[in-house]
């Protein structure tokens, strides 16, 4: 790769105190071997690669269920999938992508990579980490055993009651659903405040807040807003855990309560939820564009004051998926002005990646370019159709038909699984020391690409004449057979793609082309270090001088590093330390020892499991597994020796 | 216009002049532990105002409230109960700022103080629900009123369990002058159980006397 940016100088051979000094590092940091050391493991970079494997495998298994419905929906009055199995599938397709894949995914990505931009060595609670994706692991899991042993939740994965109440929706499906969500929020929240403190504590000295990358100010601002749009879930799926399981009457008409207060809570939250899964690939598409470019991004300040105006804005439209319940008009129009105010921020976004592309030099159209340039246009058709639903008139003529499905589709898979897959093809050599092969990729992205497109730009269509979702079949002669038809092929293209992607990322995992520490020229601190890190990530804390910390080429500088950075990057005296800095400007302002590998988020999880699943048997095993919790929390902080923390 | 806000100023972060040591034991806002309890009382805040948002969005739906044949509790054991549970962090204040002032001992005292108060609360609360004439699953006020109250004896539990395990630290000789963060967090998150406890207390029984 050559590259316009200052040369990535190779690291000058090691002198002797400098390979002691590794050496010590690695001891420090080495993570515990064997199969107990893969309980215990907190590392950041484990928790995040555990975190997008996981998710990967659900988005796997969400696609098969997608296919299995598409083929029943081929032609006419089939019979591949029964009403009720065609139910359990969109509703385990869309918990399962929503909650399982695409959030864990971009939390995974910026578990993994914040520490890197922002030159820490470890997240704020490395143990909170772990427990996070513990976790995950459980819910995502229990989920699928209920769903493969046929108690899968069939309501939709918005879970509207009174449909899903007791009294219309009596066993256990729904209950596995409420449980289990609610539990699965708990590690979005963890992996939430783990981001927001490691971000405003741990940056290198100098990255104060304007020259952190836009990555880093994206996943800032997507945890903040999973730490005020998640208890409007949290609250909603517990109250409905309540009715379903002690008798409450919260969405109970006959005795006061009101299935609205649902829509109302769990868009609350939901529409939140779609720009806190964007906001990430905003991020990572904004940093993967100026590197191919070649310049720097056009416009840092007004996409980063876009990102925080969306994050605001997103918690003022949730009613735009409540037109059709009968409110009252005035506050519809407010809804539907807020909603259509989010193209502006939107428009800026585009408009900086193509002058950023048209002032730069665009070397050549790799495969990470070509899924960044298939997003814009995805993603600009989704939110046109976007401005078109947010229209009270047309809303109510296209509500609940396929033209919503097309419409989601675009923004969600245009909008967030595009850049995931952008993402990966760029951030791959670092993550793993190999690229991934191009040719597939090029593969990879057409095939994806034509089948989505072939899937979805026709569903518009059939929703516009008149096709509801969620129907596991229709009569012929409504003029939807061949519309259907060519969704259900451009599906299995889709998958085809899908499939060349696992094939390039296991053939390239370790045969792929060696890539060195900076193969594409990057800009942000992650490519200062090596391929994949050490596991104590840099040798030495970086001294950030400027926006562009790689160009700008101070980071390897040892001369006009200060005596005092050297002398706490120098004496770890054997424990794990994070450098803190000041929230604002990144002043130094202390040392953090962090804890070391433990089984105890791993007991701590099993613990809180055993009160969330358990809640489907009987109520009692909650305040037994809360008490479990408990007694794991006291081992995870059990301080080693009471003169250390 | 690309990147020139970012090159403004001179560049900070840039301390100079002798070495100086950077301290391992941080509290207050310089301590990541501190910022991880104040957005563990940030998400609790939003679901107690998501909470009570629904609770005035259920009543304003209902044509009496309370429901026919419930009378507004009576206020005095409520009270009582409330006024137990703000006192309780306090104690527990007063050692913490001995303690930084280089005194062990009033936090050894305070902590089991703001305990019994706590706990206090929870007594006083049980006896009080003791005597409602309904239950969760009589109709909606009621599973409002079961899940304020079962809410707050949560949370106070929680309080309790996580003063208690600190107590056990204080009296192995875990903080000093120079290590106090483990307390401040239990005092941000138990100050902010007893204030979120009085906005339930406002909404449960004074609310509907309004």
């Amino acid at each position: 790769m050559t590259s316009e940016h200052e040369p990535a100088e190779r690291p000058p051979t090691p002198s002797a105190p400098e390979e002691a000094f590794h050496e010590e590092l690695s001891r420090i940091w080495a993570p515990p071997p064997g199969l107990l050391g893969f309980f215990t493991a907190v590392n950041h970079r484990v928790v995040g690669m555990r975190f997008m494997v996981t998710a990967f495998v659900f988005f796997l298994l969400a696609g098969l269920l997608a296919v299995a419905m598409r083929l029943q929906l081929t032609l006419p009055l089939l019979g591949v999938l029964s009403p009720e199995a065609y139910n359990q599938a969109f509703t385990m397709h869309g918990s399962t992508m929503m909650f399982l894949f695409v959030l864990p995914f971009v939390e995974g990505l910026g578990i993994y990579l914040v520490p890197l931009m922002i030159g820490a060595r470890e997240m704020a609670f490395p143990r909170l980490n772990a427990f996070g994706y513990w976790i995950f692991l459980f819910a995502g899991v229990f989920l699928f055993i209920a769903y493969l042993s046929g108690h899968g939740p069939d309501s939709g994965w918005y879970n509207y009651p009174p449909l899903t109440g007791p009294g219309f929706r009596p066993g256990a499906n729904i209950d596995f659903w409420v449980v289990l969500i609610t539990f699965l929020e708990v590690s979005a929240l963890v992996a939430a405040v783990e981001i927001i403190a490691t971000i405003l504590k741990h940056r290198a000295p100098g990255m104060s807040l304007n020259r952190m990358p836009v990555f880093v100010w994206a996943l800032f601002i997507t945890a903040l807003m999973i730490v005020f749009a998640m208890p409007g879930l949290i609250l909603t799926s517990l109250m409905l855990g309540l009715d379903r399981i002690v008798g409450t009457h919260f969405f109970n008409v006959a005795a006061g309560g009101d299935p609205f207060l649902w829509q109302h809570l769990f868009w609350f939250f939901g529409h939140p939820d779609v720009y806190i899964m964007l906001l990430p690939a905003i991020g990572a598409i904004s940093m993967i564009i100026p590197t191919f470019a070649r310049r720097p991004l056009a416009g840092y300040l007004p996409v980063v004051v876009s990102i925080v105006i969306v994050g605001i804005l997103s918690f003022g439209v949730w009613v735009h998926h409540m037109y059709t319940v009968g409110l009252a008009m005035v506050g519809l129009n407010f809804f539907a002005a807020a909603s259509m105010l989010i193209t502006i921020p939107s428009a800026i976004w585009i408009f900086a990646w193509i002058i950023t592309i048209w002032k730069g030099r665009l070397a050549s159209l790799n495969t990470a370019m070509l899924f960044s340039l298939g997003f814009i246009v995805l993603f600009i058709l989704g939110g046109i159709t976007g401005i078109m639903i947010a229209a009270v008139p047309f809303n109510w003529q296209i509500h609940d038909t396929q033209f919503i499905v097309a419409h989601f589709h675009y923004t969600m898979v245009g909008g967030v699984v595009l850049p995931v897959f952008a993402a990966v093809y760029f951030w791959f050599p670092k993550f793993t020391g190999h690229f991934l092969d191009e040719r597939l990729g090029k593969w990879h992205f057409w095939l994806f690409v034509i089948g989505f497109n072939l899937t979805f730009l026709l569903m518009h269509l059939t929703g516009i004449e008149g096709m509801p979702r969620r129907v596991y079949t229709y009569l012929p002669g409504l003029g939807w057979d061949w519309l259907n038809a060519l969704s259900t092929a451009g599906a299995l293209v889709m998958g085809a793609g899908v499939g060349v992607f696992v094939w390039n990322v296991l053939r390239s995992w370790r045969g792929g082309a060696p890539a060195g520490p900076d193969p594409w020229g990057g800009d942000s601190l992650e490519w200062a270090t090596a391929s994949p890190p050490r596991n104590y990530n840099f040798l030495r804390i970086p001294l950030v001088t400027g926006p562009h910390p790689v160009r700008d080429g101070v980071v390897r500088e040892s001369k006009a590093r200060p005596a005092w950075l050297e002398e706490l990057t120098e004496r770890p005296e054997g424990r794990r330390e994070n450098i803190v800095t000041s929230v604002l400007a990144a002043e130094p302002e202390g040392r953090a020892v962090l804890p070391t590998p433990s089984p105890w988020p791993f007991w701590a999880a099993m613990a809180l499991s055993v009160a969330f699943l358990g809640a489907v048997w009987t109520p009692w095993l909650v305040p037994v597994g809360l008490l479990l919790t408990f007694v794991a929390l006291v081992g995870w902080h059990w301080p080693r020796d009471p003169e250390r923390p | 216009m690309s990147d020139a806000p970012r090159t403004a100023g001179p560049p900070s972060g840039y301390p100079s002049g002798p070495p100086r040591a950077l301290p391992d034991q941080l509290t207050g806002l310089s301590s990541p532990i501190i910022w991880g309890v104040l957005l563990l009382v940030a998400i609790e805040t939003t679901l107690l105002a998501l909470f009570v948002a629904s609770y005035f969005y259920l009543w304003l739906g209902a044509a009496t409230w309370p429901p026919p044949g419930v009378a507004l509790p009576d206020l005095v054991r409520p009270t009582a109960a409330q006024l137990l549970l703000l006192a309780s962090p306090l104690p527990v204040w007063l050692g913490l700022r001995a303690l930084v002032r280089g005194q062990a001992r009033p936090l050894l005292v305070g902590l089991p103080l703001g305990l019994a108060l706590a706990a206090g609360y929870l007594l006083v609360n049980a006896l009080e629900y003791a005597g409602r004439g309904y239950g969760w699953d009589t109709h909606v006020y009621g599973s409002l009123d079961w899940a304020m109250g079962g809410y707050a004896a949560l949370h106070v539990t929680a309080v309790i369990l996580a003063g208690a395990t600190v107590w056990a630290f204080a009296l192995r000789g875990h903080f000093h002058r120079g290590r106090y963060t483990g307390v401040q967090a239990l005092l941000i998150y138990w100050a902010f159980v007893a204030l979120g406890s009085l906005l339930f207390f406002a909404v449960q029984y004074l609310a509907g006397r309004w």
